[in-house]
C-alpha cells in the first residue's frame, strides 16, 4: 500500500509542472503583446495599423508607404527602446529584488537595501549640481550615478565585514547607516550649491524615468540583465537553499559566505546599471517578487522565471500609463510604481494565507 | 562513515567553548553526547558538521581531514538535523525534502523520479507521507523537525549529526525518530537531554561540561548517580530495569526555588 502511494505522488508533481509551464507560456505571450500594445501609446497619436507597418519596415524591410519619417522615428527610436529598457529595468529589478530577499533571507529586502539608491542619489547630484565643471571628469550623470552606487555598495560590504562574520542583519543595518550618510552628502551638495534648476533635474532624476532611453543606452543594461537572467536562472537550487538559512546551507554542500557575496555584488553591479540609466523607482524589487512568490511559491526554479516577466509586463504598463497620464509630459515613474506598488503590497500584506515570515 | 575527533578546540569570539576534545565514532556507531546547558555540545557538533571552524586539532571524517575535502563532497556523505529550522519562506513539504538532493546535484541538473522517490521515501519513513503538498511554515515544531530528519535522509548520508533532534517531538516520535536513525546502521553522532533515551540507544557516551570532557563509556559506565549529580547537580535514582533490559533513571525534585528568592530578597 505504502508502496503505491510513493509512486503515485509524482504524477500529481508533474502535473503541477505542466501547469507552470503552462504559466510562463502564457507569460511571455503577455510580455509580446505588452511590448506591442505599449508602442500604440503615446502623447503624439499614431494609429495602430501605421505602427505595426513601421516596426515590420525597421526589423524586416516591409516597405513603407504614405508614413512620416517624424512618426517612424517616434515609433522605432523613441518609443521602441524605451518599451524595451521598461522590459529590462522591471525584469532586472524584481530579479534582483528576488536575489537580494534570499542573500539576506529577509522577505523585505530589496535591491536598494544595500545603500545602492542613496550612492547612486549622491553621484548623480554630484553630477547634476556641478554639470560642466572640470571635476567631473568629463563623465555625465549616468556615470556618476553608477560610481556612487559601486562606492555604496563596497562601504556597506566593508562596514557589515568589519569585525569578523557578515551577517545578514549587519549587513541590512550597514545598508540603513550608508544610506543616511549618503542621503546627507547629496542633500548638503543640494543646499549648498542652491541651483534651483539643477534641483528640478535632480527631483526628476531620484523619481526615475525612462524617457532617456534610445538603442545605444539600451545596450547595458539590456545586456546587463540578461546575463545576471541566466546566471540567476541556473542558480534557482542554490538560492533555495539559502532561504533556509546559513546552517542549513552549509549542511547541504553550499559555501553560503562565498556565494553570498557573489550574489550581492552582481545584484549591485545591475542594479547600479539600471539605476544610473533610469533614475530611481521603488517597489518594483519589493513587490514583483512577493506577488509571484504568492501564487507560485517560494521555490526559484519557478519564481525566478515568473518574476523576470512579470516585472517586465508591470514596468512596460507603469511606463505606458507615465507617459500618458499627464497631458503636459511625463511623469515620474517612480511616482506611479509608488502608487501601484503600495496598495498591492498592502493587500498582500494582509491577506492571511500569505507568509511574511513571521511563524 | 567513520569520525574523530583529536584535540578539538574551538573558540567563539575570543572565547574558547570546546577544550582539547578528543572523540571517536566507529562505522555504524549510535554515540551520545550530553551534559549541561552551556557545556559545549552544538559548539561540538557545529565544528563537526563545518559551520564553525576548531581553533585547533583536527576533525578526520572517514580517516580524511574534513577541511581537505569540499564542503560539496562532504554533504553527500554528512547528513545534520540541527536546531535551525526557521524559515520564512513559502516552501512545501517535498520541496523542503527534495533540498536534501542538493549535494547530488550539478547546475543544470533538474530533479529526477529518482530524486523524487528518495524524497519520497524519506518522507515516508518519518511518517509524513500524507503532508507532500502542505506548506512547511504552517507545521507544528514537532512536524517539521521530522521533516528535518526526512530532507537528512534525503541526503542518503553515510554519517548522521544531530543536535538535541527530540526536541518539540511527542513521546512516540522521539522514539521513531532515534530508531530511525539506528536502524539506518550508519555512524551517527548526538546531543541528547533525555538520559532514559540516551541509555536507551546509544553505545557510547560522552558527557561534555564546561567544554571539557569529563567522562566517556557506555551508559552503564557513564550514567551512575555519583556521576549525574556531578553533571547536573540532581539527584536521581539509577536501576537497570530487570524486564527491558534498560537503564530507568527516576529524578528527584530540586528545592521549591521561591524560598530561596525570598532569602535573597531579604
Amino acid at each position: 500500500m505504502m508502496q503505491s502511494r510513493v509512486i503515485n505522488i509524482p504524477e500529481k508533481v508533474l502535473r503541477k509542472k505542466r501547469w507552470f509551464w503552462m504559466i510562463w507560456i502564457g507569460l511571455t505571450f503577455a510580455l509580446f503583446a505588452s511590448i506591442l500594445l505599449a508602442v500604440c501609446f503615446g502623447s503624439v497619436k499614431i494609429e495602430p495599423a501605421v505602427v505595426y507597418q513601421i516596426i515590420l519596415n525597421k526589423m524586416f524591410g516591409m516597405p513603407l508607404e504614405g508614413i512620416s519619417i517624424a512618426h517612424a522615428d517616434i515609433i522605432w527610436q523613441l518609443r521602441m527602446p524605451r518599451i524595451l529598457m521598461a522590459a529590462f529595468v522591471g525584469a532586472g529589478l524584481a530579479m534582483c529584488g528576488t536575489v537580494m530577499q534570499a542573500s539576506v533571507q529577509n522577505p523585505l529586502a530589496e535591491p536598494y537595501i544595500l545603500g545602492i539608491a542613496s550612492g547612486a542619489s549622491l553621484g548623480a547630484v554630484f553630477a547634476i549640481m556641478l554639470g560642466g565643471s572640470k571635476l567631473l571628469l568629463g563623465f555625465g550623470v549616468t556615470v556618476w550615478a553608477f560610481a556612487g552606487a559601486i562606492l555604496a555598495t563596497t562601504a556597506v560590504m566593508f562596514l557589515a565585514g568589519m569585525g569578523g562574520q557578515m551577517s545578514t542583519m549587519k549587513m541590512v543595518l550597514a545598508g540603513a547607516v550608508i544610506s543616511a550618510l549618503f542621503g546627507a552628502a547629496a542633500n548638503f551638495l543640494i543646499y549648498i550649491a542652491n541651483n534651483a534648476e539643477g534641483m528640478r533635474n535632480v527631483a526628476f532624476w531620484t523619481m526615475g524615468s525612462l524617457a532617456g532611453a534610445k538603442w545605444d543606452t539600451l545596450l547595458l543594461p539590456g545586456g546587463g540583465v540578461s546575463i545576471g537572467a541566466i546566471f540567476f536562472l541556473l542558480r534557482s537550487r542554490k538560492l533555495n537553499v539559502l532561504l533556509l538559512g546559513e546552517e542549513a546551507a552549509i549542511t547541504l554542500g553550499i559555501h553560503i559566505v562565498r556565494e553570498r557575496r557573489i550574489y550581492m555584488v552582481i545584484t549591485a553591479i545591475l542594479t547600479g546599471m539600471i539605476v544610473a540609466s533610469c533614475g530611481i523607482f521603488g517597489f518594483v524589487g519589493l513587490v514583483i517578487p512577493h506577488a509571484v512568490r504568492s501564487v507560485v511559491g517560494a521555490d526559484h526554479r519557478r519564481l525566478m522565471p515568473g518574476v523576470l516577466l512579470v516585472g517586465a509586463i508591470f514596468l512596460i504598463w507603469a511606463d505606458v500609463l507615465s507617459r500618458t497620464l499627464l497631458r503636459s509630459g511625463d511623469l515620474p515613474i517612480g511616482i506611479i510604481t509608488a502608487l501601484i506598488g503600495a496598495p498591492f503590497f498592502m493587500w498582500l500584506l494582509f491577506r492571511r494565507s500569505f507568509n511574511f515570515g513571521e511563524n | 562513515m567513520d569520525l574523530t575527533l583529536q584535540d578539538v578546540e574551538v573558540t567563539v569570539e575570543k572565547k574558547k567553548i570546546i577544550k582539547s576534545i578528543s572523540l571517536a565514532v566507529g562505522k555504524g556507531e549510535f554515540v551520545g553526547i550530553i551534559g549541561p546547558n552551556g557545556g559545549g555540545k552544538s559548539t561540538l557538533l557545529k565544528a563537526v558538521y563545518r559551520v564553525l571552524k576548531p581553533s585547533n586539532g583536527t576533525i578526520l571524517f572517514g580517516g580524511e581531514n574534513i577541511e581537505n575535502i569540499s564542503l560539496h563532497t562532504s554533504a553527500k556523505q554528512l547528513g545534520v538535523v540541527g536546531q535551525f529550522n526557521t524559515v520564512n519562506f513559502d516552501f512545501t513539504v517535498l520541496e523542503m525534502v527534495l533540498m536534501g538532493r542538493t549535494p547530488h546535484k550539478k547546475v543544470f541538473h533538474a530533479d529526477t523520479q529518482e530524486d523524487y522517490k528518495i524524497a519520497l521515501q524519506a518522507l515516508a519513513q518519518v511518517g509524513m507521507q500524507d503532508a507532500v503538498n502542505r506548506q512547511f511554515v504552517t507545521l507544528s515544531g514537532g512536524e517539521k523537525q521530522r521533516i528535518i530528519l526526512a530532507r537528512a535522509l534525503a541526503q542518503e548520508p553515510k554519517f548522521l549529526v544531530l543536535d538535541e533532534p527530540t526536541n518539540h517531538l511527542d513521546i512516540k516520535y522521539q522514539l521513531q525518530l532515534l530508531s530511525i536513525v539506528k536502524s539506518l546502521g550508519i555512524g551517527a553522532l548526538a546531543a541528547l537531554h533525555d538520559l532514559n533515551l540516551a541509555a536507551m540507544y546509544c553505545t557510547k557516551l560522552y558527557v561534555l561540561k564546561n567544554g571539557c570532557l569529563i567522562a566517556d563509556g557506555t551508559p552503564r559506565e557513564v550514567l551512575t548517580k555519583k556521576r549525574i549529580h556531578e553533571i547536573y547537580e540532581i539527584d536521581c535514582d539509577v536501576n537497570l530495569d530487570a524486564r527491558t533490559g534498560f537503564l530507568s533513571i527516576v529524578y528527584h525534585p530540586v528545592l521549591p526555588l521561591h524560598d530561596m528568592r525570598c532569602e535573597d530578597a531579604g
